[in-house]
């Protein structure tokens, strides 16, 4: 689709489409109205007396809302506004669209209004994958509606569009004959619904009518109450209050309730490729929103608790006690030809689970669910040790058992060439990355904690901590590269060093496995000119062999990497670096208009004035959205002690004054303040400088 | 010999408490639809302990298959989930049970892993 693309979502149903509000997808292109990764309309497009409008102006109206201003074109520079067309959309279980024209002429006109419609009922797989189609179209007009159908086998996905207004109806659209008076407006409501299962399933009405639009992030909350119950950040630096409540609002977004999970929501992963269910993605988003929205971290426990693997399935991925990686509902996965129903292939997603668990717990206090999840974290902790061992040293790696569709790259950078040496060979698998250790580590400490306090199970809880020390002890000899001062990225499969510079070694101070006498060198890297860009720290540092400021896990920016490396720099104690890197990440967000993007460019700052996006990032994408967050509980060093809330701030000068109110949390509600204080390299003088030498 | 649907529920009601149901409190009712003729097998579940009837009373969440697919769902030849996602398995009520509920079927066995030339692709990057 040419030109600027138009998104509205509401949790894992979206809207893909042009500047006139028209649809006209290609196979290859994800426009349309997707949900449960299948697209229900491929074709919406306006028409008037057979002609397509002009779009004059679009309103962003809320995240799942957009208003489109148009008129009749004439295809020249010369615009004949006689007539004005206002398309105003509202995406919540298929969308619904009030449609309306208003006439400016002195003398009445005679409209034929008309709207095509169709559906390839494309699965995002096949999309992403350029595949055909297997099954059969059905198309009808029954009860005063168009029914589009798709079948094969016992699969069905169906979208019926109606109007309020008379419409003649035919197999490819609704057409509307109309004589409009002088000053006289027109208008009618479509609605679209979408349904999983053929005759006997269920029609789910749009969640939006005319008149109602109110956000619904869910049935039952409003956006504004979700905005409300959320802390409240006042500052004298003006965006990041911007910034917090765009964040807040995406968060809304992104949720969404799966259909086999009891109506409850987790933030799906990111929008458009990844509105599912992730593990990684999930957990994380709710480690960054805990201080702020902790019941989302309470259904992403529970719901990924439920999914917890059961058994050996190769084709999965699946063992006893893993934590799922991605869950779909498309037709590829409904026939087993993606392995997504759901695929387990992630490492760090069954350690972080207990992590979350434990987080959970020390800021709400909530131990009847710690004491109702005891199997399933009992289960991840086990998967562990039990399976997780490929190679029998103590370490956890990965090799996919599912050699056609499984993923190669378990852990969170999972592209393919992103875990390199030095020199940009790949190592073969098993591969045992650095941070996974970590989070092994930190899973075992706090699953002792959990054992101790709450699942009285002391013996257990000696049994974790003294593995956690044992690997501990192993992993600072068997990482560490002593003349580099860094964690090696990996072992390989025979065991050795895979020596790339990366930033996954910050991951380790966030999980405690790096022992004090090293974390000084460590931060030095972290901190330094090969891996700080001055708007964040680099997937991957400059000098090393595959390093590329847009590859996209060797060299770019992300922000929710940032945000746990700048909360392992805290744990360590390195409140100034942690305040420099927030500054940095905080700053981009300000180019972005507060929405942060999957990944940036991992370009100087002094060189590129601005974070250059990179080329397809998912946006709005839920880790990222939470970074600001993290970040923030991070700077006002919010940490939980007992049944305290202890607050140590350390702020970029910049920021000046900062305080949140009313931080949920096993205290009840809290304040915290801070004042800036620490000083951040003045990047617009540097810029200025580095200008006057252009 | 007794097909691996009775196999399936005489482990349950032999084994009386399933971990994995722990957090289930509630009832469930399977209609398996052998040639035309519906079996029911009901679930009383509380904190995991399971009781198994062959009533026909209403139950929380119900769950209807062809016998053909429990039988292979019991013995590890098909995946529950991506049968409902095909409608051949279908739900009513609660659909959080089925997806704990699942989690009592066995391993893959006898089963290759499906291949087909649309199964071919990567994620990410």
């Amino acid at each position: 689709m040419a030109g600027q693309t138009v998104r509205i979502l509401d949790g894992n149903t979206f809207v893909v489409c042009d500047e006139r509000g028209d649809i006209e997808s290609l196979p290859s292109e994800p426009t349309g109205l997707f949900s449960f990764d299948t697209r229900f309309l491929s074709t919406w497009v306006l028409t008037i007396n057979g002609q397509k409008l002009n779009p004059l102006s679009i309103d962003d109206l809320q995240y799942f809302e957009s208003r489109f201003f148009l008129v009749p074109g004439t295809g020249t520079v010369y615009i004949d506004a006689k007539l004005s067309v206002i398309r105003q959309r509202a995406v919540g279980h298929g969308f619904h669209e009030e449609l309306t024209i208003l006439n400016h002429e002195d003398q009445p006109v005679d409209l034929v209004v008309r709207i095509d419609a169709a559906s390839d009922f494309a699965d995002l797989f096949e999309i992403k994958d350029k595949l055909k189609k297997l099954g059969s179209y059905e198309v009808s007009v029954e009860d005063g509606s168009l029914r589009l159908a798709y079948g094969r086998d016992t699969f069905r996905r169906e979208t019926r569009i109606s109007a309020s207004a008379p419409a003649a109806i035919d197999k490819k659209g609704l057409t509307f004959k109309i004589r409009l008076e002088p000053h006289e407006r027109w208008t009618t409501d479509l609605e679209v619904v979408t349904a999983l299962a053929g005759p006997g399933g269920s029609y789910v009405r749009p969640k939006y009518s005319r008149g109602r639009k109110e956000a619904r992030p869910n049935m039952e909350r409003s956006l504004d109450r979700w905005i409300a119950d959320a802390p409240t950040l006042q500052s004298d630096w003006e965006p990041f209050r911007m910034i917090y409540r765009r964040s807040l609002v995406d968060l809304a977004a992104l949720r969404f309730s799966p259909p086999v999970a009891g109506g409850k929501s987790l933030p799906a992963a990111g929008l458009p490729w990844f509105m599912t269910m992730f593990g990684r993605d999930s957990i994380f988003t709710s480690l960054q929103a805990l201080p702020f929205t902790p019941e989302l971290a309470a259904t992403t426990l529970r719901v990924l608790g439920d999914w917890q693997g059961s058994r050996r399935d190769d084709f999965r991925d699946e063992d006893p006690g893993r934590i799922l990686h991605e869950m779909r509902y498309g037709e590829m996965a409904a026939f087993e030809e993606r392995p997504h129903t759901p695929y387990y292939g992630s490492v760090d997603a069954t350690p972080l689970y207990v992590i979350l668990l434990d987080e959970y717990e020390r800021w709400t206090g909530d131990r009847k669910l710690v004491r109702e999840l005891e199997y399933e974290a009992r289960a991840a902790l086990n998967w562990i040790d039990e399976y997780a061992d490929l190679m029998g040293n103590g370490y956890i790696s990965y090799k996919r058992r599912n050699e056609q569709s499984g993923l190669e790259n378990q852990a969170w950078k999972d592209s393919w060439n992103s875990i390199a040496y030095s020199d940009g060979r790949l190592p073969d698998f098993p591969r045992a990355t650095c941070e996974l250790q970590g989070y092994a580590y930190d899973a075992k400490i706090r699953g002792a904690r959990l054992a101790r306090l709450v699942w009285k199970d002391p013996a257990y809880a000696e049994t974790l901590e003294r593995q956690a020390a044992d690997l501990k002890r192993r992993f600072n000899r068997d990482f560490w590269i002593p003349d580099r001062e860094y964690f090696a990225l990996a072992l390989d499969a025979d065991g050795s060093q895979v020596d790339a510079l990366a930033s996954n070694i910050g991951h380790l101070l966030w999980s405690g496995i790096v022992d004090a006498s090293k974390a000084k060198a460590v931060v030095g890297h972290l901190m330094g000119p090969r891996m700080f860009s001055g708007w964040g720290i680099r997937t991957m540092a400059a000098g090393e062999g595959r390093y590329n400021p847009i590859g996209y896990h060797l060299g770019t920016v992300w922000p929710f990497d940032n945000s746990f490396i700048a909360w392992g720099l805290r744990r360590y104690g390195f409140k100034e670096e942690a305040a420099r890197v927030a500054s940095g990440i905080l700053d981009a967000a300000v180019v972005f208009d507060g929405r942060l993007p999957e990944a940036f460019g991992g370009y100087e700052r002094t060189v590129t004035k601005y974070p250059v996006r990179y080329p397809t990032a998912c946006s709005p994408q839920a880790w990222s959205t939470g970074a600001p967050l993290l970040l923030l509980r991070t700077m006002l060093g919010l940490e939980p002690t007992g049944d305290h809330l202890v607050v140590d701030p350390v702020l970029p000068e910049s920021i000046g004054h900062v305080e949140l109110l009313d931080i949920p949390g096993r205290w009840g509600r809290m304040d915290a303040f801070g004042r800036g204080r620490v000083q951040v390299e003045d990047w617009r003088r540097k810029e200025g400088r580095t200008g006057r030498r252009a | 010999m007794p097909d691996p649907t009775e196999a399936f529920f005489a482990r349950l009601v032999e084994r009386g408490h399933e971990p994995a149901l722990q957090r289930t409190t509630g009832s469930a009712r399977i209609d398996i639809d052998r040639d035309g003729k519906v079996a029911h097998w009901r679930l009383d579940i509380r904190c995991g302990k399971v009781e198994v009837t062959q009533s026909g009373d209403a139950a929380d969440c119900v769950i209807g298959a062809p016998a053909k697919l429990f039988d292979d769902l019991a013995s590890g030849k098909a995946n529950a989930m991506a049968a409902a996602l095909r409608n051949e398995l279908t739900m009513e009520g609660d659909p959080g049970f089925l997806v704990r509920f699942q989690r009592l079927f066995p391993a893959p066995t006898g089963r290759k892993m499906p291949t087909s030339a649309r199964t071919v692709g990567k994620r990410r990057g």
